[in-house]
């Protein structure tokens, strides 16, 4: 379980950490606002306060910065040690991990198909929206806007959920992605919906495209160009 | 010659001088994207073109499912004043932002006829 430290003699109450979690963890403490751990239990080890803090005083312990949950059977042991269920997990068969996705898949699934249903064409911009908003929980992708090194920070991040091969264009600055093992896949597919085009896809796409946004600092969108067997997706700026 | 962004640009800045209860005024596509726009400074553009984009959608999904038709316009009313969606074109949408003592009737005259002009900019440039 993820255990945050603070050198208290180097806080230099910035408050950014208070404000950078996610799940409000710190408290300002004090005449002096002090950032004050209240909240252990709600750690979840994001470690975007480690990053951010200006003093270099805060520190995070026992967090696990890859959880590769599509990796299952090669990862037994990091999921075992983030859920720390290590005797349930053993016990567990192929057959419960099989209801346990199918139950992910059709969550996912509703929640896309209603976000459609009332949105309709307004979901592309909520997609994007919550690509902005993750964007600020990464602090540490906003080190370079240069498109190259940006693609191989976010496959680094990313590596838990899925792959991707990038094709740049220097000129246009615009990046052909292309996902041949998107988690998403799976998901749609169950749902009998082609991998690429389904609107759960959409969403994400546009999620990415907002994250790229906030990343370089330039409006990217997003267009599916290829959907078979593997999903491509070409990102530019807007004109 | 004036692109089409400085073109909707002084389109919009027409919309704000028209009325001193006109605060700001933005055009938004469906992706959610700024196209032009003449907000106040404190005003986060992306909040709002993101907001425009998604209340596009509902109010799209709710003149095609409550009243079979295409949507015109939502506004919204606050206790400090009003925000004003007006649909332009098939693909975006005009924000505006007012005060609380706007004269509505008003600001709907000068929308409709600015958003007239602004479809014309749109499609000139297609």
């Amino acid at each position: 379980m993820p255990t945050v430290h603070i050198e208290e003699a180097g806080c230099r109450d910035c408050g950014l950490c208070v404000e950078i979690c996610p799940t409000d963890v710190f408290e300002e403490d004090g005449p002096k606002k002090m950032a004050k751990v209240v909240r252990q239990d709600d750690c979840i080890g994001c470690t975007s306060c480690v990053y951010l803090c200006p003093s270099r005083c805060l520190s995070v312990t026992d967090a696990i910065t890859q959880r590769p949950f599509h990796r299952m059977e090669s990862n037994r042991a990091l999921i075992s040690r983030f859920l720390q269920q290590v005797p349930a997990m053993e016990q567990l068969g192929q057959a419960d991990y099989d209801e346990a996705l199918k139950d992910t898949h059709v969550r996912l699934q509703a929640l896309s198909d209603a976000l459609k249903e009332i949105m309709g064409r307004g979901q592309r911009a909520v997609g994007r929206s919550a690509g902005n908003l993750a964007a600020a929980h990464m602090p540490e992708m906003y080190e370079t806007t240069e498109l190259a090194q940006l693609l191989a920070g976010m496959r680094r991040r990313f590596a838990h959920a899925f792959e991707f091969d990038a094709q740049l264009d220097k000129d246009t600055q615009s990046a052909t992605l292309t996902f041949p093992a998107c988690a998403m896949h799976k998901v749609v597919a169950a749902q009998g919906e082609p991998a690429g085009s389904a609107n759960l896809c959409e969403l994400f796409h546009e999620y990415f495209a907002g994250l790229m946004s906030a990343f370089s600092g330039k409006s990217y969108t997003a267009a599916t160009i290829g959907t078979v067997g593997q999903c491509t997706v070409k990102f530019q700026i807007r004109s | 010659m004036a692109s089409r962004t400085e073109k909707m640009q002084d389109i919009l800045r027409g919309l704000r001088g028209a009325s001193p209860d006109i605060i700001g005024a933005a055009v938004v596509s469906i992706d959610g994207f700024i196209v032009a726009s003449v907000l106040p400074s404190e005003v986060d553009e992306e909040l709002v073109s993101g907001m425009a984009a998604a209340m596009l959608g509902v109010g799209e999904r709710i003149s095609s499912e409550l009243m079979a038709s295409t949507m015109e316009q939502v506004y919204v009313r606050s206790e400090k004043g009003y925000v004003v969606l007006n649909a332009v074109g098939a693909d975006s949408v005009l924000v505006v932002l007012t005060t609380k003592d706007a004269k509505l009737g008003l600001v709907f005259i000068e929308v409709k006829r600015r958003c007239q002009e602004l479809g014309k900019a749109i499609a000139a440039s297609a």
